[in-house]
């Protein structure tokens, strides 16, 4: 009977569990297509660090599923809340609790096992559109990927024990709520909003929070680019302030706004603004711990989904910078175990032939003159002035397609450090044989040639006599493909370090391919891992106010069927419904989007810092990624318009 | 007397196909401009549906109603709201208060759909509250009164738009004797001083008795019709009484 009375239940509330059965599904599936993704075999073996990163990411799914299972708790309590009355007559005809529970545990089961279906489902077109931005970014063909059992297995042992947390919720409920409670609901008393002045405060407060967080953020950032002495460690407590600063912001004017607006009567007495602002006041009031929550994990999702990006584009473009040849070897002869140039080329050719080699030396005096002008001097740095010839420079800079070099008894520095715009060479100046050689230009984006902050490059003649302080040897390979990771172990060696037994691997030779699909790799489950997160954290934050609004759905009919008899039309309480829904579904999203202009700004500035503002725009990064969340909202502001209207909206 | 409200043969039936209930069958009478009329009879007599029937919530079937005059049974959805909104005053047994507005901004809402003027509002608002008693309420949320101050609040907002009608529905139902009695009071002074044409169901014959005029419904027709006149309030009672005896009906003895 039980079963019958359940599945009749399903069928009957479709209507009232489609929110919650829509977010469950694409939760499973996001699940899915995760795990599927950490364990598929043509990943793990074409990209290392996926496999050294699986069990971060698995992690990270654990996490999830965590939050999902608090989540759909909450969510359980919504649904519980909508059937109080079916309960407490279930309760009042004699039912006893421990049917009622079961009742509700095999409902619960119906749906969960109907989301695994649709969420395996659905997660399996996931799974191959994340296969395939993977793909992309990995730079690999693509096939169609299997699923992979562990895969499959740890998402259903995931699913399960959400719904077993979420269930126990539920029945903890049920055993201990009263028939009263059930059948009449908590009376709540209406009060208005207390100490709105406080809250007004508070709101002020917090906003200037979020504009100083942000202020000093960027100021913040400047310094660890431009001035050696900054402390990263404060941008950890700007994150810190703007979170505060987000969350009580949103409490702060949930519970303020409506007041203030209460005050403007001449437009709180046209239509129906003053019952909608007084709905508003008690939904934002009651919700505002949430609404500033949620605010706050939109506003995550947005700064993580951009770093991500930002963190791929970066990482490809300072791959040019500091591997500006396919091979870069930087060679110490000194170290024991250390592979020769002519030894080195010999693998190399075993592998790929080599196009193209120029050997090329980093002189020095041993003095530290030019560093005094830069942000390296003082007694925390021991690097001494590195000089370079202006011949060789330019042979690199031809290999390289660049213009050369045409210093007349003048200096010019090259670095690839964003420090270097610290720096004031105005003044710097030298003597060699007579001759004065001043600062001709100084190049900030300069490829890495040497180890060191900057290079002097001079005309040949002036590093006459001094001593060769390093060597290093730029190659360029033929096209054609090779294992870099293999050449890159090839070239590899280890030393010990005698005091403390260590051994070492280290490699004088640097492959630009094996670093690049390292580094591809990396941000691939960068960008995959931040916009899995950012999706869920959207799609729950989604949930959760579409859920707020259904469980409210008996009170609000009452309240709109009161309108309808004091005379509102159909079309006056289908607006008013379409803006109380609306606004308390943007409340919580405004500020992250107007935050979005800030963190673009920052995003630019980092970008700018870095020096590669000439090779990236990110501009259309942040703009997308403010249209994907807008539009995920809209398809749920809608699902949930559409429900209320039909329970709520008066007609004849 | 002017004619406020005029029944003709109005009829409803419910349901569809094979089992269909005649709930008012063909019913006629009329309302004169500051009347007071009771509208009694058993659980099932259609009383309730023909006060939703006049307050153009439901459909009738057949006949026609006219208020001031005006048919209102063949209008659209859209004037009928209008029509709710400026004709119509409405009391519940369940007061129907927003529990989110204040008592001000409850007995204000008609006259912000109306679209009147804020200086013109406050005046109403002062005017009523204070006919009423109701003016040290003003700020106060619903659930922080009295059943019977909430009462009052109902028929202040139902009083607020100066309204061809009220329309009464069991107003005691939720109420203990005590406030009964005082919201009866009301209800004649709103009929005797502020001149409000009153038409209230109930089935307690002692409210029943306040009314100046009570018209008994029995299977959906009127079965009885009782005048006040000049007699007494206790004498009405007691006529009502024996009526709804004769009825069979559930009359309350106080």
């Amino acid at each position: 009977m039980y079963r019958k009375l359940a599945l009749r239940n399903v069928r009957r509330q479709i209507g009232n569990y489609l929110i919650y059965f829509i977010t469950v599904a694409l939760t499973i599936s996001l699940i899915f297509a995760m795990n599927n993704l950490i364990f598929n075999d043509q990943l793990q073996t074409q990209a290392q660090s996926i496999a050294e990163l699986a069990l971060g990411l698995v992690f990270l799914s654990i996490i999830i599923c965590i939050i999902i299972a608090f989540v759909l708790g909450y969510a359980n309590a919504f649904m519980l809340r909508l059937r109080k009355r079916e309960f407490g007559t279930y309760l009042t005809v004699g039912m006893k609790r421990k049917h009622i529970v079961k009742l509700f545990l095999f409902e619960n089961s119906l749906l969960g096992i109907l989301a695994m279906v649709v969420g395996f489902f659905v997660g399996s077109l996931f799974y191959q559109g994340l296969m395939l931005l993977m793909t992309q970014l990995l730079d690999i063909p693509f096939e169609f990927s299997m699923f992979s059992l562990k895969g499959v297995l740890l998402t259903i042992g995931m699913v399960c024990s959400i719904f077993l947390f979420s269930s126990l919720v539920s029945s903890f409920y049920l055993n201990r709520v009263t028939i009263y409670e059930l059948i009449h609901g908590e009376k709540k008393v209406e009060q208005g909003v207390k100490h709105p002045y406080v809250a007004m405060l508070v709101t002020g407060v917090s906003f200037v929070g979020i504009i100083v967080s942000f202020i000093f953020f960027s100021r913040e950032l400047k310094n660890i680019f431009l001035e050696v002495d900054s402390n990263p460690g404060n941008l950890v407590w700007l994150m810190l302030l703007l979170t505060v600063s987000l969350v009580t912001f949103h409490i702060g004017l949930a519970k303020s706004l409506m007041y203030i607006l209460l005050g403007f009567k001449h437009f709180t007495q046209r239509g129906t603004n003053q019952f909608l602002l007084r709905q508003l006041s008690a939904m934002l009031s009651s919700n505002a711990i949430l609404l500033g929550a949620l605010s706050f994990l939109i506003v995550f999702a947005m700064i993580a989904a951009n770093f991500s990006f930002l963190y791929k584009e970066i990482e490809e473009a300072n791959l040019d910078k500091q591997y500006p040849f396919d091979i870069i070897a930087n060679i110490n002869s000194e170290q024991e175990g250390s592979i020769p140039l002519e030894q080195a080329k010999e693998t190399i050719e075993s592998y790929v032939p080599i196009d193209w080699s120029k050997v090329y030396n980093g002189y020095s005096t041993n003095e530290r003159t030019f560093h005094k002008h830069t942000i390296w001097q003082g007694d925390k740095y021991q690097d001494v002035d590195m000089y370079m010839k202006e011949s060789e420079v330019n042979e690199l800079l031809q290999e390289l397609g660049s213009k050369p070099l045409n210093l007349d008894n003048q200096f010019a520095i090259f670095s690839d450090m964003p420090g270097i715009q610290g720096a004031d060479f105005s003044e710097a100046s030298f003597n060699h044989k007579g001759q004065t050689y001043t600062l001709s230009h100084v190049v900030e984006s300069m490829p890495m040639f040497l180890w060191s902050y900057f290079v002097i490059v001079v005309p040949d003649e002036v590093v006459e006599g001094m001593e060769i302080s390093q060597t290093a040897a730029a190659i360029t390979l033929e096209e054609g493909p090779f294992d870099a990771q293999k050449l890159q172990d090839a070239l590899s060696y280890t030393y010990k370090i005698e005091e403390n037994n260590y051994s070492v691997l280290t490699s004088d030779y640097r492959v630009k391919e094996q670093r690049r699909l390292y580094a591809a790799a990396f941000s691939a489950i960068f960008i995959v891992g931040a916009l899995y997160l950012a999706v869920v954290f959207i799609l729950l934050a989604m949930a959760i106010l579409a859920l707020k609004i259904l469980s409210n759905l008996r009170d609000d009919e009452k309240k709109y069927r009161l309108l309808n008899r004091l005379g509102v039309n159909e079309e006056l309480q289908r607006k008013t419904l379409a803006k109380q829904i609306f606004v308390f579904f943007t409340f919580p999203i405004v500020v992250p989007i107007c935050l979005s202009i800030p963190i673009t700004i920052i995003l630019n500035q980092f970008i700018d810092l870095a020096g590669y503002s000439a090779m990236l725009n990110f501009n259309i990064v942040s703009v997308s990624i403010v249209v994907v969340i807008g539009l995920i909202y809209f398809l749920y502001f809608m699902v949930t318009f559409g429900l209320t209207k039909k329970y709520v909206i008066q007609r004849r | 007397m002017k004619k406020r409200l005029q029944i003709d043969q109005v009829t409803k039936y419910y349901g569809a196909e094979a089992i269909v209930t005649k709930a008012l069958d063909s019913i006629s009478f009329e309302v004169g401009d500051g009347e007071f009329i009771a509208i009694m009879g058993a659980s099932g007599s259609g009383k309730s549906t023909l006060l939703n029937c006049i307050a153009t919530i439901d459909r009738i079937s057949a006949g026609n109603i006219l208020l001031d005059g005006e048919q209102i049974s063949n209008k659209k959805e859209r004037e009928l709201a209008d029509y709710r909104r400026d004709k119509l005053g409405f009391i519940f047994q369940e007061y129907n208060l927003l529990d989110t507005l204040t008592v001000e901004e409850n007995i204000t809402l008609p006259l912000n759909l109306q679209g009147v003027s804020l200086k013109e509002t406050e005046k109403r608002l002062i005017d009523i509250t204070d006919k009423l008693g109701i003016h040290e309420q003003l700020k106060k949320f619903p659930m922080a009164l009295s059943g019977g101050q909430r009462q009052r609040v109902a028929c202040a907002r139902a009083l607020i738009t100066n309204p061809s009608i009220i329309l009464a529905d069991e107003p005691t139902g939720a109420l203990d004797s005590a406030n009964s009695k005082k919201l009866m009071e009301t209800l004649l002074f709103m009929n005797e001083q502020l001149h409000s044409t009153i038409l209230m169901v109930t089935h307690d014959a002692l409210v029943g008795s306040f009314a100046k005029r009570v018209l008994f419904l029995k299977d959906g027709k009127i079965w009885n019709e009782l005048y006040r006149g000049n007699q007494s309030q206790r004498a009405m009672h007691e006529d009502i009484l024996a009526t709804m005896a004769l009825l069979g009906g559930e009359g309350h003895v106080s």
